[in-house]
């Protein structure tokens, strides 16, 4: 042991002399020390510039978040304040506008595009980016769905009013009415004018606009693009072609004499081909017409229905009539080839009443009979069958579909006089329902109807003399 | 062996000056980076502070806005301090947001005010500012500094930022 001691100590004694080893190890064991703490600075350091950069964001999201809530207000006060493009923000007025193409505020920049995603359906992206420091920029993006639910189309139909009238001159009724684009284009079974066009864009105050004195008596109307159809019992004139680009002064351009000297009845346009059903006469009571020319209408085809077409409408391939035959009171004809139209499918609705008016709408077909609203079936044209039907308490004279509601209202045109208006839901086909009505001063008989989804409004036209045309407002 | 140890002594002075200067670089260069962690250690507290107060009031104060029912004050177009909104609670209606002492406080209908801040932080240029279209529900813009009370003035207490923030009342 003490032999292994003095070994040691001499060995200690020989390191201690070798000083320049201490040194190094010193050194050494700072710059260990050194790299440790540095890193542990290093994690503080960048733990608060993360800090830092993380609040930065946050408040970036904020930013971003104030546009999309910005916008939503714009959008409150109108649909149309928010056009599609990209935008900054700016408080100007001490509102919120829509301004530039970005704004900046302390160190972020933040830009807002406005998107079209379908009607009345726009996706608005607001984005911020800054620069979180020399090297890196940071950026946010939130999207958000905004919708114009402040379009019309959801009012309360159960309880409809009657919003306005105009009394038109003279004690002609008003038989069909259509609505486009803010305009009614109406007519009447005579006198003068027997052709109206009448502002509507506020319900509330309608005005005529312009007027024509069509000779004949107008049956039916139908309005697309710049022109108006109208079916007529003139046997020189059964389909009219009237160019209504000047809302003032609407001029006959075109017409169409068919063979014979059976009314027209009811007219339809797609595309174009015009298509005109007929009263029945020997001659053919469906006829296809080709309107690209509108002063120069032709006969492209016709088919023989042997029964009155009392209106028509079409839907890709085939054309429902409504007709008075009493096995087949909705004849489906074949239209593929216009210029050989054939019956090639038809509807029995109970009874022998003819069928007024028909009316499409996706895969369901609404047919007026007597006094009943049929909701038929459509998806195989070639198999019609029948949903449901609900009576309506008078002659069925006109239907008209919203199509803005999920198809769920039809808005009906009677001759019951204690309520010749009724909205009535079809959203269950199988099971139609009464929702609301109106009841007109007196006693009248309302012939035609339509609806426009934008303006949630129907309109009719009534035998009234003093308010031939009425506007229907849900609350 | 004397004039061995005297040798040797001399070189132990040496040494130990070496050492002590060795030590004291070490030690200053210690004692540096440890005040730089402190720092940086406290100021990231000061931030997280700031930031974390100043995302919980703006959240509280937006909901608030969102979820209200309508604006009492300010009215369209107008920038007050003091925000005042109707709810659909009526037991705490109205609900009052406003600055008072450097202390954002909340009132709800007749209940005591609340303050919404602890004692670390303060609020200025509080700005409620009603940015509505006409015949909207209404547009709040809140705008706040936030800052950590720094009454010493030393930098790692030193944090400021401001807050913006907008909230639309959804329509009834």
């Amino acid at each position: 042991m003490k032999y292994e001691q003095s070994q040691s100590m001499k060995k200690v004694q020989y390191h201690s002399n070798q000083s320049g080893f201490s040194s190094m190890e010193v050194l050494l064991s700072a710059t260990v020390f050194t790299l440790l703490v540095s890193a542990l600075i290093g994690v503080y350091l960048y733990g608060e510039e993360s800090t830092s950069l993380a609040g930065s964001r946050a408040r970036a999201t904020m930013l971003a978040k104030e546009g999309v809530e910005a916008v939503r207000n714009i959008r409150d006060a109108g649909f149309i304040n928010i056009p599609d493009g990209t935008y900054g923000l700016s408080t100007a007025g001490n509102q919120w506008n829509l301004n530039g193409s970005s704004d900046v505020s302390d160190i972020f920049t933040r830009s807002i595009t406005i998107k079209t995603d379908a009607a009345n359906k726009k996706s608005i992206t607001s984005s911020v980016a800054w620069q979180q420091n020399a090297q890196r920029a940071g950026s946010v993006e939130i999207v958000t769905r905004l919708n114009n639910w402040i379009r019309a189309g959801i009012g309360d139909w159960s309880i409809p009013i009657q919003q306005a009238s105009i009394n038109i001159p003279g004690n002609n009724d008003g038989i069909k009415i259509q609505v486009e684009n803010n305009f009614i284009y109406m007519i009447r079974n005579g006198g003068v004018p027997n052709f109206i066009i009448i502002d509507v864009s506020n319900p509330g105050a309608p005005f005529i606009t312009g007027f024509l004195a069509l000779a004949g008596i107008p049956t039916n109307i139908i309005v697309s693009g710049n022109h108006a159809y109208v079916s007529n019992i003139n046997n020189t004139e059964e389909m009219q072609i009237i160019d209504i680009t000047n809302k003032a002064a609407p001029v006959v351009v075109g017409v169409f004499n068919a063979v014979g000297n059976a009314d027209g009845r009811g007219v339809y346009i797609l595309g174009n081909n015009a298509y005109l059903t007929r009263l029945s006469s020997v001659d053919n009571e469906f006829i296809i017409i080709d309107v690209s020319v509108p002063n120069l209408p032709v006969l492209t085809g016709s088919v023989n229905l042997n029964a009155n077409g009392n209106e028509v409408v079409i839907s890709g391939n085939y054309a429902y009539v409504a007709t008075s035959d009493n096995i087949q009171e909705m004849k489906v004809v074949d239209i593929a080839n216009p210029g050989a139209p054939f019956v090639a499918a038809g509807l029995n609705l109970p009874g022998n009443n003819d069928a007024l008016t028909v009316t499409l709408a996706n895969t369901k077909v609404y047919l007026g009979q007597g006094n009943n609203l049929y909701v038929g079936d459509v998806a195989n044209p070639l198999l019609p069958n029948v949903n449901g039907v609900v009576g309506v308490g008078g002659l069925l004279n006109d239907i008209a579909i919203s199509l803005g509601n999920s198809d769920t209202y039809a808005y009906v045109a009677t001759s019951e006089n204690a309520r010749e208006f009724k909205v009535i839901d079809v959203s269950i086909p199988a099971a139609p329902a009464i929702l609301g009505f109106v009841n007109m001063v007196g006693n009248n008989i309302l012939s035609g109807i339509a609806y426009d989804t934008v303006l949630d409004r129907a309109f009719g036209a009534s035998n009234s003399n003093t308010e031939e045309f009425v506007i229907f407002a849900p609350q | 062996m004397k004039i061995n140890f005297l040798t040797k002594k001399g070189f132990t002075l040496i040494e130990l000056l070496l050492y002590v200067s060795l030590s004291s670089v070490l030690l200053i260069s210690t004692s540096f980076f440890m005040s730089t962690l402190l720092e940086a250690r406290i100021k990231n507290q000061t931030i997280a502070e700031v930031e974390q107060q100043g995302l919980q009031i703006m959240q509280v104060i937006t909901q608030t806005i969102r979820n209200a029912e309508s604006i009492n004050t300010p009215t369209q177009g107008i920038i007050a301090n003091t925000l005042s909104v109707n709810t659909y609670d009526i037991n705490i209606n109205p609900t009052v947001f406003e600055v008072v002492g450097n202390v954002l406080r909340i009132k709800e209908g007749s209940n005591p005010a609340i303050d919404l801040l602890n004692s670390k932080v303060k609020i200025t240029d509080m700005n409620f500012s009603n940015l509505m279209r006409p015949g909207t529900p209404g547009s709040i813009r809140v705008e706040f500094v936030l800052s950590y009370v720094n009454n010493i003035g030393r930098n790692e207490f030193d944090y400021s930022k401001k807050f913006t923030n907008t909230a639309t009342l959804r329509q009834p």
